[in-house]
Parts: C-alpha cells; sequence; structure tokens
C-alpha cells in the first residue's frame, strides 16, 4: 500500500495540472485581496476580520475543489487505459481504491493548507488589522473543523463516481448534482410533502457549511459535520469498493 | 515434469448472450512459447485478459504458477509481465517518468530498472518524451518495456507486433528469444501474423469462436505440415509392398481410407505413379501436400471465411 501511495504521488505531484491549479487558485485569491486593498485606498474600511472572515462562507468552493483534486490522482483512468497495468500486475482492486482515496484526501489536505495559509497571509499582510483578528482566527478554525470531514466524505463521493462511471465529465456532473440539486429537491420536499425530509437535509454534505458560518462555537454542530461526514466517507467507499471489485477494465 | 505456469480448466466468459471463451482449457509448461492462434475476434484477447485480471471468468478456473485462490493468484500475477492491445500510459508524462512511476508503484528497487528497460526496447533517446507524442511502434516498445521491468516469469503479449516496423520485428523476436532462453522466461504470444509466430513458438493452441481447436507443439505440427505425396488407392497394403520394394521406400505413412503419405521422391510422382500402376494398383489420386502454419490454421477452422 505505501508504494502504491508513493506511486500516487509522485504522478499527482509531477503533473503541470496539480501546479496549475494551485497557481490559478492563489492568484485569485491574490486578486481578491488587490480588490479590497484598492477599495480601502479609496476611502473603504476593508479590516483583517473582515477579509479573511470571508472564509467561513466560502466552506463550499472546498466541495467543487474535490472534484479537481480527486482528477489529479484519478487522472481519467478510464480513458487512457492505464488500470489494466495495475490490475495485470495482480494489485489487489481494494488496495488500488483505498490507494488513490487516501492519495487524493492528502493531496486535498496539502492544497487546502496551502491555499488557506496563503489566503490568510496575504490577508495579514495587505489589510489593516483592527479589533478582533483572535475572535476571527477561532471563527475561522471552527468553520474549518466544521468543513474538514464534511470535504473528506466529498473526497470519498468523487472518488467513488471517479471508479464507477467510465466517464470522469459524467461523474463530475453527477456529483454537482448530488452537491447543488439534492439538497435544493429535499427543502423543497421537507416544505411541500413531509417535514420528515429535514432529517434527510441534515445528513447532506451542504448542511454542515451552511449552518457553520451562524453558528460558531456550536460544538453539536461540529458533532453533526464529523458524523455527515464519516457516515458519507463510509458508506461510498463502500459502495465504491463493492462495485469496483468485478468492474470490467477494458 | 516441467513446471504448469498457466493451467486453464473450462474457461468460459460470456457477455449476455455472446460466449466469447467457450471451455478453454490450456496448459502452458515452463519455458514454452506458446502462441494463441485465431482470427480477429476469436478469444484470444478474452482469455489474455482473463488471466491478467482485466475480466472476470464466467466460469472454469484459472491456475498461475499453481495457484488458484484470488489472494494467491494476485501475488503470482507479479511474477507476470502483460502487453494487452495497445499499450496504455499516461499521456503528460514522459516515457521514463511513466515507468518510474510504475517502478514505485510495483516495489522494484532501484531506479537503473527504467533505463535499462528503455535501452532493452531501444527507446533510451525518446525516454524524455512524453507518451502523448509516441508514434504506435514506440508505444507498443514502452508496452513491453513494462511488461519486462520486473523480470517476469511469465510473459503475456497479446499481438505484440502490431505498429512494429520491420526492423521493430525482427528486434522483438530477438529479444523474445533471448529472454526465452537465457531467462527462461516463459510466453504467452497472441497474434493472427502467423509467419512471426513460426519463427518463435514452440507450442501452438488454435482458438476460433471462442474454441480450443487444437493444441500442438510446434515439433508435431512441423511432422504434420510436412511435405509429401498423399496417394490414394485402392489397397494400401498392395502399395505400401509395391513402394518398399521397388523404390526401397521405408518413410511413408498408411492413413485411414487407403491413403498412404509419402515423404520421399516428393519430385518424382511420375515415377511413383509408374511403379504402382505396373504391380497392378489402382491410383486415384496423386496430390504433392504440405502445409505451413497459416494453410494448417485454415484447414482446422474450415478453410477462409467471409463472414
Amino acid at each position: 500500500m505505501i508504494n502504491y501511495m508513493r506511486a500516487e504521488f509522485y504522478k499527482a505531484f509531477h503533473r503541470k495540472y496539480t501546479y496549475g491549479f494551485l497557481l490559478v487558485v492563489l492568484l485569485c485569491e491574490a486578486l481578491l485581496v488587490a480588490g479590497w486593498a484598492f477599495t480601502n485606498a479609496n476611502g473603504n474600511d476593508v479590516d483583517f476580520a473582515s477579509g479573511a472572515g470571508i472564509l467561513c462562507l466560502m466552506m463550499g468552493v472546498g466541495l467543487y475543489c474535490t472534484l479537481l483534486t480527486g482528477d489529479m490522482v484519478f487522472s481519467d483512468q478510464y480513458k487512457f487505459n492505464t488500470l489494466k497495468n495495475e490490475v495485470s500486475y495482480g494489485l489487489p482492486r481494494a488496495r488500488i481504491y483505498l490507494g488513490k482515496l487516501i492519495v487524493s484526501c492528502v493531496t486535498a489536505l496539502v492544497l487546502c493548507v496551502i491555499i488557506l495559509c496563503a489566503y490568510v497571509g496575504m490577508c495579514w499582510v495587505v489589510l489593516p488589522h483592527g479589533t478582533g483578528v483572535a475572535e476571527t482566527m477561532r471563527q475561522i478554525g471552527y468553520c474549518i473543523l466544521v468543513a474538514l470531514p464534511v470535504w473528506l466524505g466529498a473526497q470519498a463521493l468523487v472518488l467513488m463516481f471517479y471508479f464507477l462511471l467510465k466517464s470522469s465529465t459524467v461523474a463530475a456532473f453527477i456529483f454537482m448534482g448530488v452537491i447543488i440539486a439534492v439538497p435544493e429537491i429535499i427543502k423543497l420536499l421537507s416544505a411541500l410533502v413531509n417535514p420528515i425530509f429535514q432529517y434527510v437535509y441534515m445528513v447532506l454534505l451542504t448542511t454542515p457549511l451552511d449552518l457553520a458560518p451562524n453558528n460558531f462555537g456550536d460544538m453539536g454542530l461540529l458533532g453533526l459535520s464529523w458524523a455527515v461526514g464519516a457516515g458519507w466517507f463510509a458508506a461510498t467507499t463502500l459502495v465504491g469498493l463493492i462495485f469496483f471489485r468485478k468492474r470490467e477494465i477494458s | 515434469m516441467a513446471e504448469s505456469v498457466l493451467v486453464t480448466r473450462n474457461l468460459t466468459k460470456k457477455y449476455g448472450p455472446a460466449t466469447v471463451v467457450n471451455n478453454v482449457n490450456l496448459n502452458i509448461e515452463k519455458g514454452q512459447i506458446y502462441g494463441l492462434v485465431g482470427r480477429n475476434g476469436a478469444g484470444k484477447t478474452t482469455i489474455i485478459r482473463m488471466v491478467t485480471a482485466q475480466t472476470v471468468p464466467t466460469e472454469g478456473e484459472l491456475s498461475l504458477f499453481g495457484a488458484t485462490e484470488p489472494g494467491a493468484l494476485g501475488k503470482m500475477r507479479a511474477r507476470t509481465g502483460a502487453m494487452v492491445e495497445i499499450p496504455s500510459f499516461y499521456p503528460y508524462l514522459t516515457a521514463k517518468e511513466n515507468l518510474e512511476y510504475y517502478r514505485i508503484q510495483r516495489g522494484i528497487p532501484g531506479k537503473g530498472c527504467v533505463d535499462e528497460v528503455l535501452r532493452l526496447v531501444d527507446l533510451k533517446k525518446a525516454g524524455g518524451k512524453k507518451f502523448k507524442t509516441f508514434s504506435l511502434g514506440m508505444k507498443q516498445r514502452l508496452g513491453l518495456a513494462l511488461a519486462l521491468m520486473d523480470r517476469p516469469d511469465f510473459l503475456l503479449l497479446d499481438e505484440p507486433i502490431n505498429g512494429l516496423d520491420p526492423e521493430g520485428i525482427v528486434e522483438l523476436r530477438n529479444l523474445l528469444l533471448d529472454l526465452n532462453r537465457e531467462r527462461e522466461t516463459t510466453i504467452l504470444i497472441s497474434s493472427h501474423i502467423l509467419s512471426e509466430l513460426e519463427n518463435l513458438a514452440t507450442h501452438y493452441g488454435f482458438i476460433d469462436n471462442g474454441r480450443m481447436l487444437e493444441q500442438i507443439s510446434a515439433k508435431a505440427l512441423k511432422e504434420k505440415c510436412r511435405a509429401c505425396l498423399e496417394l490414394a488407392v485402392d489397397s494400401a497394403p498392395a502399395a505400401a509392398r509395391a513402394l518398399e520394394q521397388g523404390l526401397g521406400v521405408r518413410d511413408y505413412e498408411v492413413l485411414p481410407d487407403n491413403i498412404i503419405r509419402l515423404y520421399c521422391h516428393l519430385d518424382e510422382p511420375a515415377r511413383v505413379t509408374q511403379l504402382l500402376v505396373e504391380n497392378g494398383v489402382a491410383l486415384r489420386s496423386i496430390e504433392q501436400k504440405g502445409a505451413n502454419l497459416e494453410d494448417y490454421f485454415l484447414s482446422l477452422i474450415g478453410g477462409v471465411r467471409h463472414d
């Protein structure tokens, strides 16, 4: 398993894609911070607390980024037919599946740390430090703690779709559907059909991220996010493993 | 008795109602170069794909180096090298990076093996080029490099000659013969270019419509395909007596239906005919026979089909 993971890291970090993605995100962050600095120069008053605090509202973006971090590792294996090189050498399919899942999670975490630290660092350097810096950092920390398990759950969901569907594009579309459309449908069902759907809404990946900005420090929400993340992670990995076990590699 | 490398028992693969491989029994022993002969769609690739775990057999058993259980089979697959259909690699990595990726993944110690196999398949200079820029022939060579990287005991090659230029074909043939001779590598090679197999194989399996028609050693096949005069007579014993006494012939065989195969005096059919007539043997027909691999295969499947 260690060799398998080392190879996946080798591949992921030998791609321009990985560095391109990171560069684009960092550029976007730099533009955002530069924009605030520009407005501050024109009389506005965006300080570190407001600038960095916006991260709490943007945790949902991390869900979509799992599509890219999953793709960095899975690398269109069905399109390039490269899985045959792995299974023909006798590598167990569970090792292939779990190896890619772990590496995509670790890659996502590494990129996440770089992206978040870079943003907070840029805000720290560029924006004025008013009051509430410590409180902002606490809020960001709390939101990250809530988001982390949900992101990992989403990463497992993405990998399941990549492994089970022949086309990565179709997998991406279905994942977007699960993240964007399903919560809205469940909301409608709970309002129009039966309030019991509210319970279903509570276990969706997006719910803890929606609730976090208005419930800083709520340990119940933190517990819910870890339970939801772990549940999605375990369930999608199990389903993925079962179906990948006998999948035709052509 | 030689060690069995690959044994299949009633190996069957069905896709819906279509049976692509039908009760195939294979036995490949250590040191053999086994040529799997069949037309396109005969089931050759599917057999190799089942052996290499790319697809799961619908029925039947498969044993690799004596292992039959899934876990043990997986371990034995690490002793194999395979090139199935068109070699596939990551297009955005160079040839060297691709091989390095698989070297790490397979836990092969020492980076030197990557350069060694690239040199072996004559891709040393192209090692720094991205896979997406490779021609089909270069892809084939890289696929072969991957198959050879862990010094396999058993090499499975599916149509490896496709895309190679004449020089490449000769190099591949020599490489495979060297591996077989020097490392005792057992090789399963599928091809529909039969003339190439004739230069390599020590054993053949003829497959058609998913069924194994015949397995035969190259020696036995050569014997079967030996050039001869085939005589159809009214009395085989009388003809045999005449041939022995008149021409001193010993190298012949008597087949059912009063048919005699004469393996000498091939350029003297008139003399043979005259001798038989003089000895009162009625000759129904006389025909010069002898087949190459292609003729033999076509005779097995009942001639050229146009379906």
